[in-house]
Protein backbone atom coordinates (compact mmCIF):
# COMPACT_ATOMS: atom_id res chain seq x y z
CA UNK A 1 0.00 0.00 0.00
CA UNK A 2 1.31 3.55 -0.70
CA UNK A 3 1.95 6.15 2.35
CA UNK A 4 0.51 9.47 2.10
CA UNK A 5 4.02 10.90 1.17
CA UNK A 6 4.21 8.22 -2.17
CA UNK A 7 0.42 9.22 -3.04
CA UNK A 8 1.25 12.89 -3.19
CA UNK A 9 4.93 12.98 -4.45
CA UNK A 10 4.47 13.00 -7.79
CA UNK A 11 1.96 16.23 -8.00
CA UNK A 12 4.47 17.31 -5.56
CA UNK A 13 7.25 16.81 -8.27
CA UNK A 14 5.46 18.77 -11.26
CA UNK A 15 4.87 22.08 -8.86
CA UNK A 16 6.82 25.24 -10.78
CA UNK A 17 6.28 28.58 -9.99
CA UNK A 18 5.27 31.79 -11.42
CA UNK A 19 8.10 33.71 -13.74
CA UNK A 20 9.22 37.19 -12.00
CA UNK A 21 7.95 39.36 -15.00
CA UNK A 22 5.12 42.55 -13.73
CA UNK A 23 3.63 44.94 -15.19
CA UNK A 24 3.10 48.39 -13.64
CA UNK A 25 0.09 50.45 -14.01
CA UNK A 26 -0.20 54.13 -12.11
CA UNK A 27 -3.17 54.27 -9.16
CA UNK A 28 -3.62 57.51 -7.63
CA UNK A 29 0.21 58.33 -8.01
CA UNK A 30 1.54 55.41 -6.79
CA UNK A 31 2.64 52.36 -8.68
CA UNK A 32 0.93 49.19 -8.36
CA UNK A 33 2.98 45.83 -9.74
CA UNK A 34 1.11 42.92 -10.91
CA UNK A 35 2.23 39.86 -12.55
CA UNK A 36 2.52 40.39 -16.35
CA UNK A 37 0.14 38.50 -18.29
CA UNK A 38 1.30 34.67 -19.59
CA UNK A 39 3.68 34.94 -16.39
CA UNK A 40 1.09 33.24 -13.87
CA UNK A 41 1.74 29.90 -12.87
CA UNK A 42 -0.95 27.13 -11.78
CA UNK A 43 -0.77 23.84 -10.88
CA UNK A 44 -2.88 21.83 -13.41
CA UNK A 45 -6.32 20.34 -13.46
CA UNK A 46 -6.20 16.64 -14.82
CA UNK A 47 -9.95 16.03 -15.72
CA UNK A 48 -11.39 13.40 -13.16
CA UNK A 49 -8.34 13.47 -10.62
CA UNK A 50 -9.33 15.09 -7.48
CA UNK A 51 -5.58 15.48 -6.17
CA UNK A 52 -4.85 17.73 -9.19
CA UNK A 53 -7.33 20.11 -8.13
CA UNK A 54 -6.64 19.97 -4.28
CA UNK A 55 -3.43 20.78 -5.58
CA UNK A 56 -4.60 23.73 -8.08
CA UNK A 57 -6.61 24.83 -5.14
CA UNK A 58 -3.78 25.18 -2.44
CA UNK A 59 -0.88 26.10 -4.68
CA UNK A 60 0.84 29.03 -2.85
CA UNK A 61 3.83 30.96 -3.87
CA UNK A 62 5.36 34.12 -2.52
CA UNK A 63 7.79 36.88 -4.07
CA UNK A 64 11.37 36.82 -2.48
CA UNK A 65 12.70 40.40 -2.62
CA UNK A 66 16.32 38.69 -2.00
CA UNK A 67 16.20 36.88 -4.50
CA UNK A 68 13.95 37.93 -6.77
CA UNK A 69 11.99 34.56 -7.71
CA UNK A 70 8.99 33.05 -6.86
CA UNK A 71 9.70 30.24 -3.72
CA UNK A 72 6.30 28.15 -3.19
CA UNK A 73 5.32 27.53 0.26
CA UNK A 74 5.60 24.00 0.70
CA UNK A 75 2.66 22.25 2.18
CA UNK A 76 2.95 19.51 4.64
CA UNK A 77 1.05 16.16 3.58
CA UNK A 78 -1.21 17.16 6.60
CA UNK A 79 -2.41 20.17 5.01
CA UNK A 80 -3.73 18.47 1.81
CA UNK A 81 -5.34 15.80 4.29
CA UNK A 82 -6.86 17.98 5.93
CA UNK A 83 -8.43 19.93 2.83
CA UNK A 84 -9.41 16.76 1.46
CA UNK A 85 -11.28 16.11 4.77
CA UNK A 86 -13.12 19.84 4.30
CA UNK A 87 -14.25 18.47 0.92
CA UNK A 88 -15.76 15.25 1.85
CA UNK A 89 -17.79 17.11 4.67
CA UNK A 90 -18.87 19.13 1.89
CA UNK A 91 -19.77 15.89 0.02
CA UNK A 92 -21.78 14.79 3.25
CA UNK A 93 -23.65 17.97 2.96
CA UNK A 94 -24.73 17.82 -0.51
CA UNK A 95 -25.17 14.44 -0.96
CA UNK A 96 -26.10 12.69 2.35
CA UNK A 97 -29.98 11.30 2.84
CA UNK A 98 -30.07 13.60 6.71
CA UNK A 99 -31.68 16.25 7.59
CA UNK A 100 -29.30 17.80 9.14
CA UNK A 101 -25.81 16.91 7.88
CA UNK A 102 -23.73 18.24 9.98
CA UNK A 103 -25.22 16.36 13.00
CA UNK A 104 -24.55 13.10 11.06
CA UNK A 105 -22.36 10.78 12.61
CA UNK A 106 -20.01 10.14 10.01
CA UNK A 107 -19.54 14.36 9.61
CA UNK A 108 -18.82 14.41 12.87
CA UNK A 109 -16.20 11.86 12.85
CA UNK A 110 -14.70 13.99 9.89
CA UNK A 111 -15.06 16.86 11.54
CA UNK A 112 -13.67 16.49 15.16
CA UNK A 113 -11.16 13.54 14.52
CA UNK A 114 -8.18 15.90 13.79
CA UNK A 115 -5.75 14.98 11.01
CA UNK A 116 -3.08 14.66 13.67
CA UNK A 117 -4.93 11.70 15.67
CA UNK A 118 -5.53 10.08 11.85
CA UNK A 119 -3.51 6.74 10.96
CA UNK A 120 -1.63 6.26 7.85
CA UNK A 121 -4.40 3.42 6.38
CA UNK A 122 -7.28 6.39 7.64
CA UNK A 123 -5.51 8.95 5.67
CA UNK A 124 -4.92 6.91 2.75
CA UNK A 125 -8.44 5.51 3.11
CA UNK A 126 -9.98 9.59 2.74
CA UNK A 127 -7.62 10.04 -0.12
CA UNK A 128 -8.84 7.54 -2.57
CA UNK A 129 -12.46 7.70 -1.43
CA UNK A 130 -12.01 11.83 -2.15
CA UNK A 131 -10.36 10.52 -5.72
CA UNK A 132 -13.51 8.12 -6.47
CA UNK A 133 -16.38 10.16 -5.54
CA UNK A 134 -14.00 13.42 -7.62
CA UNK A 135 -14.21 10.82 -10.57
CA UNK A 136 -17.98 10.66 -10.56
CA UNK A 137 -18.75 14.11 -9.93
CA UNK A 138 -15.93 16.77 -10.64
CA UNK A 139 -15.09 19.72 -8.39
CA UNK A 140 -18.92 19.97 -6.93
CA UNK A 141 -18.55 16.84 -5.51
CA UNK A 142 -23.04 16.49 -6.36
CA UNK A 143 -24.33 13.80 -7.76
CA UNK A 144 -27.16 14.19 -9.70
CA UNK A 145 -28.42 10.87 -8.63
CA UNK A 146 -28.44 10.57 -5.10
CA UNK A 147 -29.83 7.13 -5.21
CA UNK A 148 -26.72 5.74 -7.66
CA UNK A 149 -24.84 3.17 -6.51
CA UNK A 150 -21.31 5.34 -6.28
CA UNK A 151 -23.10 7.69 -3.77
CA UNK A 152 -24.14 5.25 -2.08
CA UNK A 153 -21.15 3.73 -2.04
CA UNK A 154 -19.20 6.72 -1.26
CA UNK A 155 -21.65 7.19 2.23
CA UNK A 156 -20.79 3.87 3.15
CA UNK A 157 -17.35 3.56 2.58
CA UNK A 158 -17.25 6.51 5.11
CA UNK A 159 -19.60 4.76 7.40
CA UNK A 160 -17.45 1.98 8.11
CA UNK A 161 -14.43 4.35 7.92
CA UNK A 162 -16.30 6.00 10.92
CA UNK A 163 -17.43 2.58 12.27
CA UNK A 164 -13.48 1.63 12.77
CA UNK A 165 -11.72 4.36 13.80
CA UNK A 166 -14.86 6.72 15.45
CA UNK A 167 -14.59 5.03 18.67
CA UNK A 168 -10.80 6.25 19.29
CA UNK B 1 18.05 98.69 19.79
CA UNK B 2 20.53 95.93 18.04
CA UNK B 3 19.38 93.03 20.18
CA UNK B 4 16.11 93.14 18.23
CA UNK B 5 17.25 93.81 15.14
CA UNK B 6 16.01 91.19 12.46
CA UNK B 7 19.27 90.55 10.23
CA UNK B 8 17.52 88.30 7.70
CA UNK B 9 14.55 91.21 7.20
CA UNK B 10 17.34 93.53 6.45
CA UNK B 11 19.62 90.87 3.84
CA UNK B 12 16.33 90.72 2.04
CA UNK B 13 15.70 92.61 -1.43
CA UNK B 14 13.00 94.82 -2.00
CA UNK B 15 10.97 92.28 -3.50
CA UNK B 16 10.78 89.96 -0.82
CA UNK B 17 10.66 92.62 1.67
CA UNK B 18 7.29 93.88 -0.13
CA UNK B 19 5.69 90.31 -0.68
CA UNK B 20 6.88 88.38 2.67
CA UNK B 21 7.26 84.98 1.49
CA UNK B 22 7.21 82.36 4.18
CA UNK B 23 11.22 81.01 4.34
CA UNK B 24 11.00 77.21 5.07
CA UNK B 25 13.59 74.55 4.88
CA UNK B 26 11.38 72.48 2.64
CA UNK B 27 12.08 74.91 -0.08
CA UNK B 28 15.62 74.49 0.25
CA UNK B 29 14.92 70.73 0.07
CA UNK B 30 12.94 70.79 -3.20
CA UNK B 31 15.71 72.90 -4.69
CA UNK B 32 17.78 70.24 -4.01
CA UNK B 33 15.77 67.27 -5.45
CA UNK B 34 16.22 67.08 -8.88
CA UNK B 35 13.37 68.07 -11.12
CA UNK B 36 13.38 65.03 -12.84
CA UNK B 37 14.20 61.53 -12.13
CA UNK B 38 14.12 58.60 -14.28
CA UNK B 39 13.96 55.03 -13.64
CA UNK B 40 15.43 52.47 -15.83
CA UNK B 41 17.16 49.73 -14.02
CA UNK B 42 15.79 46.94 -11.47
CA UNK B 43 18.21 48.15 -9.15
CA UNK B 44 17.17 51.45 -8.54
CA UNK B 45 13.34 50.36 -8.25
CA UNK B 46 14.16 47.91 -6.09
CA UNK B 47 16.70 50.39 -4.41
CA UNK B 48 13.42 52.78 -3.70
CA UNK B 49 10.94 49.83 -2.61
CA UNK B 50 13.35 49.77 -0.05
CA UNK B 51 12.20 47.12 2.77
CA UNK B 52 8.18 47.66 1.81
CA UNK B 53 6.82 43.98 2.23
CA UNK B 54 5.44 44.37 -1.77
CA UNK B 55 6.82 45.61 -4.49
CA UNK B 56 4.27 48.38 -5.00
CA UNK B 57 6.15 52.01 -5.16
CA UNK B 58 4.69 54.66 -3.29
CA UNK B 59 5.40 58.29 -4.43
CA UNK B 60 6.40 58.84 -0.62
CA UNK B 61 8.67 56.27 -0.77
CA UNK B 62 10.39 57.63 -3.77
CA UNK B 63 10.76 60.92 -2.40
CA UNK B 64 12.66 59.06 0.45
CA UNK B 65 14.91 57.71 -1.70
CA UNK B 66 15.42 60.88 -3.96
CA UNK B 67 16.45 62.31 -0.45
CA UNK B 68 18.70 59.65 0.90
CA UNK B 69 20.65 59.80 -2.34
CA UNK B 70 20.57 63.72 -2.66
CA UNK B 71 22.23 63.52 0.84
CA UNK B 72 19.59 65.27 2.24
CA UNK B 73 18.83 64.57 6.16
CA UNK B 74 15.10 62.87 6.66
CA UNK B 75 14.01 64.53 9.91
CA UNK B 76 10.60 65.47 8.47
CA UNK B 77 7.01 65.07 9.90
CA UNK B 78 4.23 63.22 8.02
CA UNK B 79 2.57 66.80 6.84
CA UNK B 80 5.93 67.52 5.70
CA UNK B 81 6.77 64.94 3.81
CA UNK B 82 3.20 64.83 2.39
CA UNK B 83 3.78 68.75 1.27
CA UNK B 84 6.76 67.67 -0.30
CA UNK B 85 5.01 64.79 -2.44
CA UNK B 86 2.21 66.74 -3.33
CA UNK B 87 4.73 68.62 -5.19
CA UNK B 88 5.77 65.66 -7.69
CA UNK B 89 4.08 63.37 -10.12
CA UNK B 90 5.08 59.94 -11.58
CA UNK B 91 4.04 58.93 -14.96
CA UNK B 92 4.86 55.66 -16.92
CA UNK B 93 6.13 56.27 -20.45
CA UNK B 94 5.06 53.49 -22.55
CA UNK B 95 4.25 50.40 -20.99
CA UNK B 96 7.42 49.33 -18.70
CA UNK B 97 7.68 45.70 -17.30
CA UNK B 98 9.99 44.74 -14.76
CA UNK B 99 11.57 41.81 -15.58
CA UNK B 100 13.57 39.39 -12.94
CA UNK B 101 14.88 37.34 -15.05
CA UNK B 102 16.73 39.24 -17.03
CA UNK B 103 17.35 42.49 -14.44
CA UNK B 104 15.61 44.89 -16.83
CA UNK B 105 13.27 47.48 -17.43
CA UNK B 106 11.32 46.79 -20.52
CA UNK B 107 9.02 48.52 -22.78
CA UNK B 108 9.13 51.58 -20.82
CA UNK B 109 10.48 53.55 -18.14
CA UNK B 110 9.17 55.50 -14.88
CA UNK B 111 9.80 59.35 -14.71
CA UNK B 112 9.41 61.16 -11.27
CA UNK B 113 9.14 64.90 -12.10
CA UNK B 114 8.33 68.07 -10.06
CA UNK B 115 4.72 69.18 -10.78
CA UNK B 116 5.38 72.27 -9.12
CA UNK B 117 8.72 73.50 -8.29
CA UNK B 118 8.05 75.35 -3.99
CA UNK B 119 5.88 74.39 -1.37
CA UNK B 120 2.57 76.20 -1.94
CA UNK B 121 2.37 79.61 0.44
CA UNK B 122 -0.84 78.11 2.33
CA UNK B 123 0.46 74.68 2.63
CA UNK B 124 3.88 76.60 4.50
CA UNK B 125 1.59 78.54 6.41
CA UNK B 126 -0.54 75.60 7.71
CA UNK B 127 3.08 73.42 8.68
CA UNK B 128 4.33 76.68 10.69
CA UNK B 129 5.52 76.24 14.14
CA UNK B 130 3.89 72.36 14.13
CA UNK B 131 7.43 70.80 15.12
CA UNK B 132 7.54 72.85 18.09
CA UNK B 133 3.23 72.74 19.07
CA UNK B 134 4.32 68.74 19.37
CA UNK B 135 6.62 69.25 21.86
CA UNK B 136 4.36 71.44 24.25
CA UNK B 137 1.48 68.39 23.97
CA UNK B 138 4.25 66.31 25.71
CA UNK B 139 5.19 68.66 28.58
CA UNK B 140 5.00 67.24 31.61
CA UNK B 141 7.07 67.49 34.88
CA UNK B 142 6.72 66.79 38.65
CA UNK B 143 8.41 70.23 39.67
CA UNK B 144 6.62 72.11 42.33
CA UNK B 145 7.32 75.13 39.80
CA UNK B 146 5.92 73.59 37.08
CA UNK B 147 2.68 75.54 37.77
CA UNK B 148 4.01 79.03 38.00
CA UNK B 149 5.91 78.76 35.50
CA UNK B 150 3.38 77.99 32.82
CA UNK B 151 1.46 81.19 34.49
CA UNK B 152 4.20 83.22 32.90
CA UNK B 153 4.01 81.43 29.57
CA UNK B 154 0.31 81.91 29.65
CA UNK B 155 0.73 85.80 30.33
CA UNK B 156 3.37 86.06 27.65
CA UNK B 157 1.14 84.54 25.01
CA UNK B 158 -1.97 85.82 25.63
CA UNK B 159 -5.36 85.13 23.82
CA UNK B 160 -8.79 83.40 24.97
CA UNK B 161 -7.32 80.70 26.41
CA UNK B 162 -4.71 83.04 29.20
CA UNK B 163 -7.91 83.87 31.73
CA UNK B 164 -8.96 79.60 32.19
CA UNK B 165 -5.27 78.46 32.16
CA UNK B 166 -4.46 80.90 34.59
CA UNK B 167 -6.71 80.11 37.37
CA UNK B 168 -6.86 76.12 37.16
CA UNK B 169 -4.15 74.15 39.04
CA UNK B 170 -3.82 71.24 37.27
CA UNK B 171 -1.18 70.77 35.41
CA UNK B 172 -2.78 69.08 32.78
CA UNK B 173 -5.40 71.77 32.07
CA UNK B 174 -2.36 74.30 32.08
CA UNK B 175 -0.31 72.49 29.59
CA UNK B 176 -3.68 72.11 27.22
CA UNK B 177 -4.24 75.96 27.64
CA UNK B 178 -0.58 76.41 26.70
CA UNK B 179 -1.09 74.11 23.37
CA UNK B 180 -4.56 75.99 22.88
CA UNK B 181 -3.20 79.57 22.65
CA UNK B 182 0.15 78.21 21.00
CA UNK B 183 -2.21 76.43 18.59
CA UNK B 184 -4.33 80.05 18.02
CA UNK B 185 -1.19 82.42 17.87
CA UNK B 186 0.54 79.94 15.33
CA UNK B 187 -2.99 79.54 12.69
CA UNK B 188 -3.35 83.05 12.54
CA UNK B 189 -0.22 84.23 12.72
CA UNK B 190 -0.46 87.31 15.18
CA UNK B 191 3.27 87.36 15.60
CA UNK B 192 3.78 87.76 12.04
CA UNK B 193 6.36 84.51 11.85
CA UNK B 194 7.90 84.09 8.22
CA UNK B 195 10.10 81.54 9.05
CA UNK B 196 9.43 78.00 9.97
CA UNK B 197 12.21 77.27 11.65
CA UNK B 198 11.89 80.07 14.08
CA UNK B 199 8.41 79.54 14.03
CA UNK B 200 9.59 75.77 15.31
CA UNK B 201 11.24 77.14 18.26
CA UNK B 202 8.33 78.84 19.92
CA UNK B 203 7.41 75.64 21.11
CA UNK B 204 10.43 74.46 22.39
CA UNK B 205 11.32 77.40 24.16
CA UNK B 206 7.78 77.09 25.92
CA UNK B 207 8.46 73.22 26.72
CA UNK B 208 11.98 74.02 27.80
CA UNK B 209 10.75 76.77 29.72
CA UNK B 210 8.07 75.64 31.61
CA UNK B 211 9.85 71.61 31.97
CA UNK B 212 13.13 72.59 33.49
CA UNK B 213 13.05 76.56 34.19
CA UNK B 214 15.68 77.08 31.02
CA UNK B 215 16.55 81.23 31.33
CA UNK B 216 17.53 81.15 27.88
CA UNK B 217 14.39 79.81 26.96
CA UNK B 218 12.15 82.20 28.27
CA UNK B 219 14.63 85.34 27.46
CA UNK B 220 14.57 84.23 23.74
CA UNK B 221 10.27 83.77 23.96
CA UNK B 222 10.30 87.36 25.63
CA UNK B 223 12.20 89.03 22.96
CA UNK B 224 10.65 87.63 19.87
CA UNK B 225 7.26 89.05 21.43
CA UNK B 226 9.07 92.58 22.13
CA UNK B 227 9.88 92.50 18.32
CA UNK B 228 6.80 92.01 17.30
CA UNK B 229 5.78 95.08 18.50
CA UNK B 230 7.78 96.41 15.35
CA UNK B 231 4.83 95.76 13.17
CA UNK B 232 7.26 93.91 10.70
CA UNK B 233 7.10 90.78 9.67
CA UNK B 234 9.67 88.54 11.52
CA UNK B 235 12.63 86.34 9.53
CA UNK B 236 15.41 85.62 12.30
CA UNK B 237 16.18 86.90 16.07
CA UNK B 238 19.42 86.67 17.88
CA UNK B 239 18.93 83.96 20.52
CA UNK B 240 20.80 83.91 23.98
Amino acid sequence: MKTVKEILQPYRDTLSSSRPIFALRLSDSNIRVSIAEGCQYKPEIIPGDGLSYIFNRMFDERFDKLSRRFTIHEQSDDNYVSSICNHLKTFIRRNGPFKNAKQSKIYRFINDRGVGRMTEIEKVGLINLYQYIFTQTGADLVFADKNSPHCKNALAILDAIQEKYGKG
Amino acid sequence: MSVFIDKRYEELDWISQATEPIESPLNDIMSKLPDEFIITDVDTYMNAVGDSWDLDLALSRMISYLMRNNQIPSTLSWAEKEAICSNFDIELVGSPVINFETNTIDGGEIRIFKSVFSVDEDMLKNLMGMNGLRSVRDMYSTDSKYLSRANEILEIMGGQYMAKGLRTKSPKSKRESIYYSLQDLLKNNEWNIKSAELADKIGYWISRYVMYGKLDAITNLCKLKVMTHRGLPIYSMEEV
